[in-house]
């Protein structure tokens, strides 16, 4: 325990037993109706309140010990006056006690219960005691005498509504009187060097803070201090004596005391007064704190059900310029101060007018001047500024919901770049999210445009952008999903403006590097894709006779979007070109379709070299391709692509990969008729039914097989042969014979039988009653 | 001693800034209620004599910062309370399950002898915005019941509902404590000072 600490405790248990033995006696005296032995003990114990030696709050703990012991004194005292005593005699009595403190104390005590008989003026026996309290001038001692004062009078000073005789002003005059004298005394103690350091002095004025706010309250109490009495006769009187004692502690609590001591109707009929006063006190005093704090205590009377600001009266505009004087007046306020301030107004005015945007904006330039003239940039900031400054972005976005409204706000979006990298990412993910969120589609080029620059830290590397490795590789993929999502709330209604809104996005997302694009254009190309069908649907049904222009275009733009990102990402390009190819199709255009899927082969050639890779690539090109089939194809194009195919696929790596493929190929000589359930079908299918070919492509992939290292896997490889066999005799393809499927059949027993284990799984182990058709051809 | 004619009472009211303690004060002893806030800065308190079951009691009633940043010199007013009210305000959960905070706060500062019986009562607060409100008056019965049985209350200052009644409770039951209390006999250092009993004589020797 500090030895402080420890004295302290000591001192106070001491002068408490003492306390606690005279009240004892005193008691015993009241009970046997003994007033002058009572009083004598009451003035024993109240001579340990003389002490020099404890500190505010034990002196504070020993006060109330007092207090409490002193009530049996005051609750006798008034049984006297109600068994027709005098107590006016009293009064006279108790001035003779030995000792000053425990004299006023006891004069204190008779006087309020003398105010009770209304054997004389209220107002008179007050003034009275107010002014025999100078006599204690000790700093600690005074001031809890004081107090003792203002808690025994307060309910009987002369008031409207009560019938102490007096004037509400001989209260105020009373209070205030009782108030300056304890400020005096209060900011004394700063002063006094016997009482240790400056350090300790001023923890010790702290501490008795509370002591000078009560006064505030009892003028906030007093029912006669009407709104046209403060500021009349109360307001003008506290601020001179807040202004004139020139004492840093004393000007903010006594400031702070007025803000939580009057209703807000009153500080916003005195607002300039009020403010003006804040500007003229010394300079070490946080008026910023002050200000917020009146701020706040407005925007909380604003959204109660206690009033509502008035009309005719600004409070924002009076804040504003006044703030803007105060700043002027107050050079070198930090900056984070100066824009704490404005945080402060920027949430009185969206509570108090939240339809006034422009007073959002007027907040939100001065913060941008400011920043400006300061020279403070990304990379000086300081975490304090950083703070401010992130609340400027966030409260507009947390209070409109509708990012439209915030990004309407002129001076909203420069502010983002006084923020560090780190920061800046995090308000853009926030916006981000705010959209995402808010459902609220940004339908115009210039939203998007904004909420693009907003933005910008998650698109590209910014110069302050940290090193790829510093990077969490999960935290960069959750953020660039966050931003690829985007892209489904930058929708427009109206088409035309649709693919304005994917230009710019395009442009945006394109400087992102590597390994943004992979997130971020494949939506964008999707979304192009589907706008194609807008255009589509809005051209057949009459509506746009340039929608086959605009649909060129769109796919134009879709063209450049893979390109670009299928030189970082081959495999993801390859995809979405078979995607584009199918989509084109559909359209009925033949050389975009085709040149899709040449982009498709070309990728699958230069840049898929991993033979997996390759393997599943193929499979794509070979299903896109036989979906497409020959819509918008000719025949030569799709002969083509389907000979280039089919090559490719009998040059895959892996033997099993080329039989296999092989023989998915051959399904590219044979596809489907039209479609009747298609909606999409503008052009009719037209079937591919090329037999020989079909069985050209199977005889290669069984000669494939034959090449086969592996007895297992080539019986194996054998039986998918004779499957797809069995699937093209089952759909009429003549070309494959019941001869060619039984020499299959032959083939495969006879390498079973060569096998060293005879219990090797087959397929198939004979007929089935239902597919009696195609056994029935093979003779078994 | 034992029956000192008159009885002072000391009660204690405390819960979280704005749930409505002053106004709680004011409706009870003064009967009037404002609906213009002000924060209560340190604390101070108001009188009012009534009868309990025959006696005339004498209340006095603290009313307290719900700020701590208001209270400078400390709780050291808590010390002889003979019965401590919480208030929460039944629209603000946050200000309900504050209640065990200042509850613990209130049992360590102010230190009464039997702290498992000392006498709290609960008021759940403004109930006349009763669409808002959000906390049930199960909910609050709950944990008054887990707390030792609190009496609990559900008043509107703003209408004097209940008002009344729960400071009559609190009367009483902070009587019933001070009559616990109050059987006392006279503190040691009173025997000292008068009469030194030989055997401390014999110890410092």
């Amino acid at each position: 325990m500090d030895p402080d600490a420890e004295e302290q405790r000591k001192l106070l248990n001491d002068a408490s037993r003492v306390v606690e033995a005279q009240a004892y006696q005193m008691k015993l005296a009241l009970d046997n109706n003994k007033l002058m032995d009572a009083l004598k003990h009451c003035s024993d114990m109240l001579c340990e309140l003389r002490t020099s030696l404890l500190s505010p709050t034990s002196y504070y703990s020993l006060f109330i010990q007092v207090m409490d012991e002193m009530r049996h004194m005051e609750s006798h005292l008034l049984d006297m006056h109600r068994q027709e005593e005098k107590v006016s005699d009293l009064y006279e009595l108790v001035q003779y006690t030995g000792n000053i403190v425990p004299r006023l104390y006891l004069l204190i005590t008779v006087g309020a219960v003398f105010i009770k008989t209304f054997e004389a003026p209220a107002a008179d026996i007050l003034r009275d005691l107010v002014e025999m309290c100078k006599g204690v001038q000790h700093p600690t001692r005074g001031l809890f005498l004081r107090h003792y004062l203002s808690s025994l009078t307060k309910d009987k000073l002369p008031d409207v509504g009560n019938e102490y005789e007096g004037t509400v002003e001989s209260s105020i005059n009373f209070t205030i009187q009782n108030f300056t004298e304890m400020n005096k005394l209060w900011v004394r103690l700063g002063y006094q060097g016997a009482l240790g350091s400056r350090e300790m002095r001023n923890k010790y004025r702290a501490q008795l803070r509370q002591l000078i706010y009560s006064n505030m309250e009892r003028l906030g109490n007093l029912e006669g201090v009407t709104q046209d009495v403060y500021i009349e006769n109360v307001l003008p009187r506290v601020l001179e004596q807040v202004v004139s004692c020139r004492d840093k502690l004393a000007q903010e609590s006594l400031t702070e005391a007025v803000i939580q001591s009057f209703p807000g109707s009153y500080h916003i009929a005195t607002l300039s007064r009020f403010l003006e006063a804040i500007g003229e006190l010394v300079p070490e005093v946080d008026v910023k704190s002050l200000i917020v704090s009146l701020i706040d205590r407005l925007a909380g009377f604003a959204a109660s059900d206690e009033g509502s600001l008035p009309k005719d009266l600004d409070v924002f505009g009076i804040f504003s310029s006044e703030i803007a004087s105060i700043m002027e007046s107050r050079e070198g306020m930090p900056l984070e101060d100066v824009l704490s301030l404005q945080v402060s107004l920027l949430n009185l005015t969206l509570q108090c007018y939240p339809e006034r945007t422009e007073n959002v904006d007027a907040v939100l330039g001065y913060c941008g001047q400011v920043l400006a003239a300061s020279g403070v940039d990304r990379s000086s900031v300081t975490p304090a500024i950083t703070k401010e400054v992130a609340k400027l972005l966030h409260i507009p976005v947390d209070t409109y919901g509708d990012m439209r409204t915030v990004l309407d706000l002129a001076n909203y979006k420069d502010l983002i770049q006084y923020l560090g990298h780190a920061e800046r990412s995090v308000t853009a993910q926030y916006i981000a999210s705010a959209v995402l969120k808010g459902h609220t589609p940004l339908a115009t080029v210039e939203h998007a445009q904004d909420l693009l620059h907003m933005i910008a830290c998650l698109l590209t590397d910014e110069d302050d952008a940290p090193d790829a490795s510093e990077v969490d590789a999960e935290d960069f993929a959750e953020e660039q999903t966050l931003v690829a999502r985007l892209i489904h709330l930058i929708t427009s209604p109206v088409a035309d403006v649709q693919f304005q809104l994917y230009v710019v996005s395009r442009q945006a997302f394109g400087k992102g590097g590597p390994s943004r694009i992979k997130y971020t254009l494949p939506p964008l190309a999707f979304g192009a894709l589907r706008l194609t069908q807008r255009y589509k649907a809005a051209g057949l049904a009459g509506d746009d006779e340039m929608w086959e222009k605009k649909v060129l275009k769109v796919f134009k733009f879709v063209h450049q979007t893979i390109t670009a990102l299928a030189s970082e990402e081959p495999e993801l390009g390859l995809r979405l070109f078979l995607a584009a190819a199918a989509t084109a199709d559909t359209c009925g255009l033949e050389a975009i379709a085709y040149e899709f899927v040449s982009r498709a082969f070309t990728i699958y050639e230069e840049d898929i070299n991993d033979n997996k890779a390759q393997q599943a690539a193929m499979a794509l090109i070979v299903g896109g391709l036989q979906a497409m089939g020959r819509r918008s194809l000719d025949e030569d194009s799709y002969e083509t692509a389907a000979a280039k195919a089919t090559a490719h696929s009998s040059r895959l790596m892996l033997v099993s990969d080329q039989a296999h493929g092989v023989c998915r190929a051959s399904h590219l000589f044979w596809t489907n008729g039209p479609d009747e359930d298609s909606a999409v079908a503008t052009l009719e299918l037209t079937p591919v039914r090329d037999g020989e070919r079909v069985l050209q492509c199977l005889k290669k992939s069984l000669k494939i097989a034959a090449k086969c290292m592996d007895a297992v896997e080539q019986v194996g490889l054998y039986v998918d042969i004779l499957e797809e066999c069995l699937l093209y005799v089952d759909s009429g393809n003549e070309a494959v014979t019941a001869k060619y499927v039984n020499g299959l059949v032959q083939l495969i027993r006879s390498n079973l039988g060569n096998l060293e284990s005879p219990t090797l799984p087959l397929c198939r182990s004979g007929p089935t009653d239902d597919d009696d058709g195609v056994w029935a051809a093979i003779e078994l | 001693m034992a029956t000192r004619k008159k009885v002072l009472l000391k009660v204690i009211i405390l819960g979280d800034s704005g749930v409505g303690k002053t106004s709680l004060m004011n409706q009870y002893v003064n009967s009037k209620f404002s609906s213009q806030y002000k924060a209560t800065i340190g604390a101070d308190f108001l009188t009012k004599e009534v009868m309990v079951e025959d006696r005339l009691v004498t209340m006095q009633i603290w009313d307290t910062a719900g700020q701590e940043r208001f209270q400078s010199l400390g709780v050291a007013f808590y010390r002889g309370a003979d019965c401590c009210v919480l208030v929460f305000d039944v629209n603000l959960p946050k200000t309900f399950e504050n209640l065990d905070s200042w509850r613990d706060e209130f049992l360590i500062q102010a230190g009464p002898r039997d702290p498992d019986n000392f006498p709290f009562v609960v008021l759940g607060n403004k109930i006349d915005l009763e669409d808002q409100r959000r906390i049930s008056t199960k909910r609050a019965m709950t944990w008054c019941t887990l707390k030792g049985n609190i009496p609990y209350f559900e008043t509107s200052a703003k209408e004097n509902v209940e008002v009344e009644q729960a400071f009559h409770t609190i009367a009483k039951n902070a009587l019933k404590q001070e009559n616990d209390v109050d059987l006392g006999f006279p503190p040691p250092s009173a025997i000292k000072l008068h009469d030194p009993p030989p055997k401390q004589k014999k110890g410092c020797c």
